[in-house]
């Protein structure tokens, strides 16, 4: 087992590096590393993390870099010098799911602007670790990068192990609010009220997971991954979600003239 | 449960095949069904009125739901476009 990863997760800054504590469960016997081998050892592996928008060169402390801005045809092109095959591996899998991941990660954030952040840090991961990637199911595999990255996010921000049911629901409630307001309703296209208000009627669990597959366009598995739970419980959740919602809408008299 | 009420709710629900299929609509909506299970509901949903009516709403329902999809921020998707195509490019630099 490699303890790499779990020695730089604290949540303290040392010569520029964000670390983190050792989990509970390592071993007591483990030596604490000194700050210069720690930085050592973190540009060795790459699991140092970042400081937020500071080192990597496509985010520059500016936010948004001028080329990000060019048309495509107007940017620099870097790749120009024969790509690797690496490169051109990373390029083909993550550009076509680009808009997946936002969408995906919009569901785990409060913002537009977290959900950025994640999906940044679930390509940052996802180029690290390329090499071990098998080239099957590249959503899946992204989608459970990105839900490891998310867990470092939260974790980083409470750090408890243990979380009770209430404040979990309480936590997908907050990231997938109900959007039943009338500026939401109207802000939201081709979106029938009564949709709207069957789905904020689920809880928070069910909610999410209707979100994630029938909104958002995620399969059982995708969203399994994305949850980590298994693919039945997804199944067996969004099927009560959608009987909730029936069962709410078969009251509603323009439920079924809608077309 | 007496065995009146019992009569009564197999009924309402409309009989063992109705109840069979009613736990197999929603994945026969979703396409996760095999090619048997599938024909076999198919063939049910038309004969069967009450469940060719919940299949209805289902299918409204999905539809819905998956209209309701918000857009994404061009400006978001634009900066990580970016920052994928300087990763990848600042892989090949390196070698």
């Amino acid at each position: 087992m490699s303890w790499g990863p779990f020695r730089f997760e604290t949540t303290t800054i040392e010569n520029g590096l964000e670390t983190r504590p050792p989990l509970a469960f390592l071993p007591s016997n483990v030596p604490e590393m000194s700050a210069k081998e720690m930085e050592g050892f973190a540009s060795f592996t790459g699991f140092c993390r970042r400081e937020k928008n500071t080192e990597h060169p496509a985010a520059s402390s500016e936010g948004v870099r001028p080329e990000t801005l060019m048309a495509d045809d107007m940017k620099p092109d870097v790749t120009e010098s024969s790509p690797t095959e690496d490169s051109r591996r990373f390029t083909a899998i993550v550009a076509p799911e680009l808009d997946m991941l936002l969408r995906a990660a919009r569901s785990l954030s409060d913002n537009i602007q977290d959900a950025e952040d994640l999906v940044q840090d679930t390509l940052f991961r996802a180029f690290r670790s390329l090499d071990r990637f098998d080239g099957r199911h590249p959503r899946a595999w992204l989608l459970t990068i990105m839900r490891n990255a998310d867990h470092n996010r939260h974790r980083r921000r409470r750090p408890t192990l243990l979380r009770h049911e209430e404040t979990l629901n309480a936590e997908i409630d907050r990231r997938n609010p109900p959007s039943s307001s009338a500026e939401d309703v109207a802000t939201r296209p081709m979106t029938a009220p009564w949709v709207t208000n069957a789905l904020d009627g689920l809880s928070p669990r069910l909610r999410q997971v209707a979100h994630l597959v029938d909104v958002d366009g995620l399969t059982y598995d995708e969203t399994a991954a994305l949850l980590d739970i298994p693919a039945g419980t997804v199944m067996s959740r969004l099927h009560r979600a959608r009987r909730q919602m029936r069962t709410r809408l078969e009251r509603q008299p323009d439920f079924r003239s809608e077309q | 449960m007496r065995p009146r009420d019992a009569l009564d709710m197999f009924r309402r629900k409309g009989g063992a095949r109705c109840i069979e299929i009613g736990r197999l609509v929603q994945s026969y909506l979703d396409g996760t069904l095999d090619a048997d299970a599938t024909a076999s509901v198919a063939r049910h949903l038309d004969a069967c009125r009450r469940c060719g009516l919940a299949a209805d709403d289902y299918r409204r329902i999905k539809f819905a739901l998956n209209r309701s999809i918000e857009p994404l921020p061009a400006e978001s998707l634009l900066r990580l476009r970016a920052f994928a195509a300087d990763l990848a490019a600042e892989h090949t630099t390196r070698e």
